[in-house]
C-alpha cells in the first residue's frame, strides 16, 4: 500500500477521501427527500464540503495561487 | 422479519413530526441485520422498513439534529461526524450484504416516503443490488507531484548574452511546446492507466479531480476474486509513474458509493 493519509481518518482513509465519496456519490433518490440541511443549499454544502475536505487533507498540495475556478 | 411499517414500541418517537428519517442504504429484505446500529440522531437506532423484497436502513432523527450551522463545516465538525456516522453504518451494512449506499444526508418525512423512495426505484434497485454482488470499490487518485517539476531551461543556449527578439521567441516557443507535450503525455499516461486497471474491474467511473494536481480520480467496482490483481496492478502503476512526477493514491475497500446511481424514472412532477 502507498502512504496513508491519517488525518481524521475513519478505518484508514482520509476525511477528504470519505466525503469525495458520502457527499458526491452514492443513490440520489428524489421524491419525498428533504433535500436541504436547515436552509444550507446542499449544492452549496457539497462546494463547502470540498474545499474543506482539501485544505484539511492534502497539505502536500500547496497550490497556492493558481488561482483556477473550476466550479 | 418485519413487513412495511410495523411499530414496534419503542418506536412510537416516529409519530413527531419533529422526528424526520435519515437514510442509509438500500439492501434486499432480509439479506441484512442492523439490530444494534448506531446511526444519525440521539437514539440513532438503525432499523429496517421494507417494501417488497427491498429493504432501506434508516434511523429517526430531530429535524433540528440536521441543522449545520456554516461554522459546523469543519474538520472537526457535525458533517465530518455526519459523514464518519453514515459511512460506519453503510459498512456496518455492505460487509453483511449488498447495499446501495444513499447520498450522505438524504432525509425524508417519514417511513411512507422511505416506502414510496424505494417502490419508485424498485426495479433499478434489484438490478444494481444484483450487478454490485460480491464486488467492493477502490478508489485510484493520480496527483501530480509538485517536487518533481522539472525547472524550465531560462538559461539555456548563450549564456549570458542578451537575447535577441528572435531568440526570446523562440526559446518560449520551445518551452510551450514542451509544456504541451508534457501535458499530452501526462494525458496518455492517465487514459493508459485508467484503461489498464479497468481490466480488472467490471465498472469504472470518473469524477472530476478536487484539485488541479488530480489528474485522475477513478473508482474501480471489483469482483472479490479479481481483487488481488487489481490491487498487484496498481502497484506496479505506482512504481511505474513515480519517475514522471505521479503519484498513484490507492483508497478502498469501500462500499459502491460510486456504482449506486439510481436513475430517476423520470416521472411528471406531480
Amino acid at each position: 500500500m502507498p502512504e496513508r493519509n491519517t488525518l481524521a481518518s475513519n478505518q484508514g482513509t482520509s476525511l477528504a477521501d470519505l466525503l469525495d465519496r458520502v457527499v458526491d456519490r452514492g443513490a440520489f433518490v428524489s421524491g419525498d427527500v428533504i433535500i436541504q440541511l436547515a436552509g444550507i443549499d446542499l449544492i452549496r454544502l457539497d462546494l463547502r464540503l470540498l474545499l474543506v475536505g482539501i485544505e484539511t487533507a492534502h497539505e502536500l498540495d500547496h497550490s497556492v495561487g493558481g488561482g483556477r475556478d473550476e466550479a | 422479519m418485519r413487513s412495511t411499517l410495523s411499530v414496534h414500541g419503542e418506536w412510537k418517537m416516529r409519530q413527531d413530526p419533529r422526528q424526520v428519517r435519515y437514510l442509509y442504504a438500500i439492501v434486499r429484505a432480509e439479506s441484512v441485520d442492523v439490530a444494534g446500529l448506531h446511526g444519525v440522531g440521539e437514539s440513532g437506532q438503525v432499523r429496517l422498513v421494507s417494501h417488497a423484497d427491498l429493504a432501506i436502513a434508516v434511523s429517526d432523527v430531530a429535524r433540528d439534529a440536521l441543522e449545520l450551522p456554516e461554522e459546523e463545516l469543519s474538520e472537526n465538525g457535525k458533517v465530518a461526524e455526519l459523514a464518519m456516522t453514515h459511512d460506519a453504518v453503510v459498512r456496518a451494512i455492505f460487509d453483511q450484504a449488498p447495499a446501495l449506499p444513499l447520498r450522505l444526508a438524504t432525509v425524508v418525512a417519514d417511513d411512507e416516503s422511505a416506502v414510496r423512495a424505494l417502490d419508485q426505484y424498485h426495479d433499478e434497485a434489484i438490478l444494481r443490488l444484483d450487478r454490485l454482488d460480491g464486488h467492493r470499490e477502490w478508489g485510484i487518485r493520480l496527483c501530480r507531484e509538485q517536487a518533481t517539476q522539472t525547472p524550465s531551461p531560462k538559461l539555456d543556449g548563450d549564456g549570458g548574452a542578451r537575447p535577441t527578439g528572435t531568440a526570446y521567441l523562440q526559446r518560449r516557443r520551445h518551452a510551450l511546446r514542451a509544456g504541451e507535450e508534457a501535458r499530452q503525455q501526462e494525458r496518455a499516461l492517465t487514459e493508459d492507466v485508467f484503461t489498464t486497471l479497468g481490466a480488472f474491474a467490471s465498472e469504472m467511473d470518473r469524477q472530476p479531480g478536487a484539485s488541479a494536481d488530480v489528474v485522475l480520480n477513478a473508482a474501480y467496482l471489483v469482483d472479490a476474486a479479481a481483487e488481488e490483481a487489481f490491487l498487484v496492478a496498481a502497484q506496479s502503476q505506482v512504481r511505474a509513474l513515480a519517475p514522471h512526477g505521479i503519484r498513484v493514491d490507492v483508497t478502498g475497500p469501500w462500499p459502491p458509493y460510486s456504482f449506486a446511481q439510481l436513475r430517476s424514472r423520470r416521472v411528471a412532477d406531480a
